[in-house]
């Protein structure tokens, strides 16, 4: 083979095999919106049910 | 020249190993000390949980007993219950946190300080302590308070976190 053709096929290779890396392993960071949304649902009421319970359970006393 | 660069390397290697020992000798000792005030705290609560037991005998109102006794358990559950759904919104926390590009180093700062609050909340047992049949309601009182306040100082932190990481994503 000549040796041109070699140099260009390893080129077209060499692209073939970045562009697939990039495709299969760059996850582009989310959108901050989607993070807000996931970061609300680590809010919660603080543990105020469990202490109204406790009340309940204290009753009698 | 090679005598005086040998006893240089000799001087260094010796050196760095005497500081290693010193550091280990240190890690040693407050793991140690840790380990006793472990040992003294859960000696601690032995003692109360044996006098609550004997105490709790004392109880003649079998009403009253079985309430004390219930929320003796139950103090404990929330606690753990408590402490274990704070421990998983911080997980979450740090995951949502390791998907941020940028400067992170304060929120994941404020996720460990509550993630180390949390862990010695965890660690606590609250017990009742039983003075007489009459004031079982200010005992009991008293213990869910400090309870509720813990927890509540516990949960700030928390917060301050669940902020830190709002922060980062605007």
């Amino acid at each position: 083979m000549k040796k041109p053709l070699i140099i260009i096929v390893s080129v077209l290779l060499l692209v073939a095999l970045v562009f697939l890396g990039y495709k299969l392993f760059y996850k582009p960071a989310p959108p901050p919106e989607d993070l807000k949304s996931e970061l609300m649902l680590t809010e919660d009421d603080g543990g105020q049910a469990d202490f109204d319970l406790l009340t309940q359970d204290a009753v009698g006393l | 020249m090679k005598k005086f660069l040998f006893l240089f390397v000799l001087l260094l290697v010796t050196g760095s190993v005497r500081a290693e020992f010193g550091d280990g000798n240190k890690k040693a000792t407050s793991a140690a000390e840790r380990k006793g005030a472990r040992l003294e705290l859960r000696d601690d609560i032995k003692e109360r949980r044996e006098t609550f037991k004997t105490n709790l005998k004392k109880i003649k109102d079998g009403k009253k007993q079985k309430i004390v006794e219930k929320l003796d358990i139950r103090f404990n559950e929330v606690n753990a219950k408590r402490t274990a759904q704070m421990a998983k919104h911080l997980d979450k926390m740090s995951q949502i946190l390791a998907r941020v590009t940028g400067d992170t180093a304060s929120a994941s700062s404020a996720i460990q300080t509550a993630r180390d609050s949390v862990t010695t909340q965890a660690a606590k047992t609250y017990v009742v302590t039983i003075s007489t049949e009459d004031k079982l309601k200010m005992d009991v009182g008293k213990v869910r308070s400090q309870l509720e306040a813990d927890l509540k100082s516990v949960n700030e932190l928390v917060i301050s976190a669940r902020k830190a990481v709002q922060a980062t994503l605007k």
